[in-house]
């Protein structure tokens, strides 16, 4: 056990190092410079800038230098935002994202069981079809057109909860919907198929002849056998979002994460760029990482094949 | 039976929890009412403010905070004139415009109670010329003697030409003289900034609110990162007793329409907006427009031997309907073009520029650009117009320009170019290395001159992407540079601009404007054509 962690962890290093080094190489490719102000830069004032930031090295140096950085937990200094160090800005950004990430999943999860179990239960009546109707419209419809539609309905023409802004929990409720509409149709879907299968199998027909209550039957042998696909992809979805927030932020206006990554490839900010890569590209390695050694206690053949090779 | 039972009761609660939080909203909603007798201004920027140190400072949301909370030796007034801030009374002038002696005003403070000093002043403006700092605005302080040396590391701070003589007194010498440079000190990269204080944090100097001092009406007490800053009056101010606001909240929202719907539900009580907004309140009294000191043209590459032609970069310009244009791809109190400096701008002898140079701009005529295109392809010894590209910004407003610049040229002169909207930053590389036929370019005034616009021209500046080189135009900007007579220099610029018109190296599009809304309760909130957006010292609500 203990050699198959250690090999997935290598290989985990391994992926981390090549992301770094793509975003390295792709970004120096990028045109122009990361000066925050670039339109106003004389020639001349563009070369000293990029002395003493130290771009006038070579790019070999550049990259040797970044990952001795890295390696010292240093991030940098943000070009865009000259006093705040790469790591600062995750530090202060990221709880916004990430808590608006829960926030949509707790919706997600309890709008879109509702919606599949009152699909799978009324399997084939209008109720299934509304629920259904309503996860299609929930994949179909992008955050950028359902953002501003609820901000204008909810928060200016009914004046019920905040159109923007991030004071209260008031302002958490319109952006986590927003955010959880895409969320709701798959768990929706995946949950209604799921009743279904489990709804028609021995095991609920026995239980029936056994003279079990609807209710009993559903709560004790349906429900709980039928979630557990949901639970499976509810890590993956967790950290999708989470790291997805981005036009939902632009447009509630929420001091996330994912705003600072499109502006900082918008203007070229190498340091933020790199840094947000390596954050994100972490996030998602170290959840891999962990969900490969649960499966590697929870099937053992899944950790003897991998250990084979 | 148990989990089940937990099952419920967690979705129970939670469902429970989101009506709370439902209830909640309605009464935030309901509560956010423009300020009252709190004397509290809800405001908002565009972005985070890049930085709150003076000298580093490179975009107008930061100045916006900056001028808040700090101030010059003089700050703008109503009209762009410039009014005795921290400064005692209007600069000693002598030398031929070059030297400066400015008095300080007593009991001016720091907001730690120490008093605000020449010195303190001399120690910024060195600061800001070290290439340590890394100071975009840079530039300006190198106006000053000994300044453009040190900027680019071959001299050294002592040869800079600022000095405090005491402790009240600050004189300092411009290699050339500047007529403007009075209301220029209003600028923050002008500001004083103390010693002490600045290298006790270091490189974290201005990243936070705890780490900043203030002179200024307003102090930052609160700052969360890419989120909102809280401005309190500050009691330390000389002038607190025309500060009539207790507390600005500047939320950072960067979306035009998120920006109009909490204007609407009554968050914010000021919104810059866009195009699609202004229609629904051009006639309302919130409704503001301010003109800003920035043009939009297109650079016609000399290098391209079809636009090497003067008669066909005429026909170029001639072609565009500005007005038209103004009004479709902008709509936002946009102005269409009648020369190359903007409505608004001072001529450096007390008056407007274009009242001084007039509408030079030639009339849209599509007739009279037919023949001069005809005329020039003749004199080019070419058959016809080569397939041109035409470069811009991936921005919406830029595509939507390129395209209808494009009809027009189609439509009037019967001639084909192809449109390529490209990233901001690939522009402006592309501009710079002159790597583009047609390019539509932005420029905004640094200050409020017409040679903020006309420099760019000469033939050495770093900024004349359409490799225009006329020898007599060079000549009258740089008599105009040394020229210390505000008239003379003000009519050699009027006769560069002209020349600019008889050979056309740009076309201009746009004089471009912002539209505000401001609630009609929220008083004299000052709007600025350049540098900051806002002045709030004098705001109040009433």
């Amino acid at each position: 056990m203990y050699r198959f962690i250690l090999r997935r962890f290598c290989y985990m290093l391994i992926t981390f190092w090549m992301i770094v080094t793509v975003t390295f190489v792709l970004m120096h490719n990028l045109p122009g410079d990361p000066f925050a102000n670039s339109e106003k830069l004389s020639t001349q004032q563009r070369a000293l800038l990029a002395k003493e930031y130290g771009l006038d090295q070579p790019i070999s140096v550049q990259y040797k230098d970044y990952l001795i950085n890295i390696a010292k937990g240093d991030l940098g200094v943000s070009f865009a935002y000259p006093t705040r160090r790469v790591t600062e800005i995750i530090k202060q950004s990221f709880p916004a994202s990430a808590e608006l990430g829960i926030e949509s999943i707790i919706f997600s999860v309890l709008i879109g069981l509702i919606l599949g179990i009152t699909a799978a239960l009324k399997h084939n009546k209008s109720w299934d079809y509304g629920a259904m109707f309503i996860a299609i419209v929930g994949v179909s419809i992008p955050s950028f057109v359902l953002g501003p539609i609820l901000q204008y309905l909810v928060g200016v023409k009914w004046g019920i909860l905040p159109a923007a802004l991030w004071d209260g929990p008031a302002n958490r409720v319109l952006p986590a919907l927003t955010l959880s509409f895409m969320t709701i149709a798959i768990t929706a879907r995946m949950m209604r198929t799921s009743m279904l299968d489990v709804l028609h199998s021995d095991y609920i027909k026995t239980a029936r002849s056994k003279g079990l209550s609807q209710f009993s039957i559903i709560l004790k042998h349906t429900l709980r056998n039928a979630i557990l696909p949901i639970v499976t992809v509810l890590g993956p979805i967790t950290v999708n979002v989470i790291t997805g927030t981005l036009v939902v932020e632009q447009i509630f206006a929420i001091p996330g994460l994912g705003k600072y990554f499109v502006q900082a490839v918008y203007s070229n900010d190498y340091t933020l760029i790199m840094g947000l890569t390596i954050f994100y590209s972490l996030l998602l390695i170290v959840v891999m990482f962990l969900t490969d050694i649960a499966y590697g206690f929870i099937d053992p053949r899944i950790r003897l094949a991998k250990g084979r090779n | 039976m148990t989990n089940a039972k937990r099952f419920i009761a967690g979705i129970s609660t939670t469902v429970l929890l989101a009506g709370l939080l439902t209830g909640c909203g309605g009464n935030t909603a309901q509560s956010g009412s423009a300020g009252n007798s709190k004397q509290l201004l809800k405001m908002t920027l565009l972005a985070e403010p890049q930085a709150l140190d003076t000298s580093v400072a490179n975009a107008a949301v930061s100045f916006d905070i900056l001028n808040a909370i700090n101030e010059g030796l003089y700050r703008l007034g109503a009209n762009g004139e410039p009014i005795p801030a921290l400064a005692a009374s209007m600069p000693v002038i002598t030398n031929e415009g070059k030297t400066y002696t400015i008095k300080l005003r007593d009991n001016i403070k720091w907001s730690d109670d120490s008093p605000v000093t020449a010195k303190d002043f001399e120690y910024a403006w060195k600061r800001t010329l070290d290439p340590k700092t890394k100071a975009d605005y840079a530039f300006m302080v190198a106006w000053i003697k000994g300044g453009d040396a040190f900027m680019n590391g071959k001299g050294s701070a002592d040869q800079v030409q600022v000095k405090a003589i005491d402790d009240k007194t600050l004189t300092f010498t411009l290699e050339n003289p500047i007529p403007f440079m009075t209301a220029q000190l209003s600028f923050p990269v002008f500001f004083a900034e103390k010693q002490e204080f600045v290298e006790k944090y270091g490189d974290k100097y201005a990243a936070d609110a705890d780490k900043l001092l203030f002179d200024g009406p307003f102090q930052l007490s609160k700052w969360d990162h890419e989120q909102s800053l809280t401005l309190v009056k500050n009691d330390k101010y000389w002038d607190k007793d025309n500060v009539k606001l207790n507390e600005v909240d500047v939320q950072i929202a960067s979306d035009n329409n998120t920006l109009a719907n909490l204007y609407q539900s009554n968050a914010i009580d000021v919104a810059r907006i866009t195009r699609d907004q202004v229609d629904q309140w051009k006639a309302k009294p919130d409704y503001q427009i301010s003109p800003q000191l920035y043009i939009t043209y297109v650079e016609m590459n000399e290098a391209v031997p079809a636009l090497k032609n003067d008669k066909i970069r005429q026909a170029l310009a001639l072609s565009i309907d500005r007005s038209n244009l103004v009004d479709i791809v902008f709509h936002d109190g946009s102005q269409a073009p009648t020369g190359f400096v903007p409505n608004g701008t001072m001529d450096g002898n007390n008056k407007e520029f274009r009242k001084d140079a007039g509408d030079v701009l030639p009339k849209y005529d599509p007739a009279q650009a037919k023949t001069l295109l005809a005329q020039g392809l003749k004199e080019a010894g070419l058959t016809s117009f080569p397939t041109l590209k035409f470069t811009g910004d991936d921005t919406e407003d830029g595509k939507k320009a390129l395209e209808f610049i494009q009809g027009q040229w189609k439509q009037n002169l019967g001639i084909d170019v192809t449109v390529e909207s490209i990233p901001h930053k690939l522009r402006i590389e592309h501009g710079q290395t002159h790597q583009f036929d047609l390019l539509l370019f932005n420029w905004g005034a640094d200050y409020n001159d017409p040679m903020t616009f006309l420099d760019c021209h000469e033939s050495t500046s770093s900024f004349n992407e359409s490799q225009f080189k006329d020898p007599e135009y060079d000549q009258l900007i740089e008599k105009a540079k040394a020229e210390p007579d505000g008239a003379k220099r003000a009519q050699y610029l009027v006769d560069a601009e002209k020349i600019l018109v008889a050979k056309m190296p740009v076309a201009p599009v746009n004089f471009r404007a912002y539209s505000y809304l401001v609630k009609p309760n929220a008083k004299n909130i000052l709007f600025f054509p350049y540098g900051s957006e806002w002045d709030l010292k004098n705001a109040s609500v009433e």
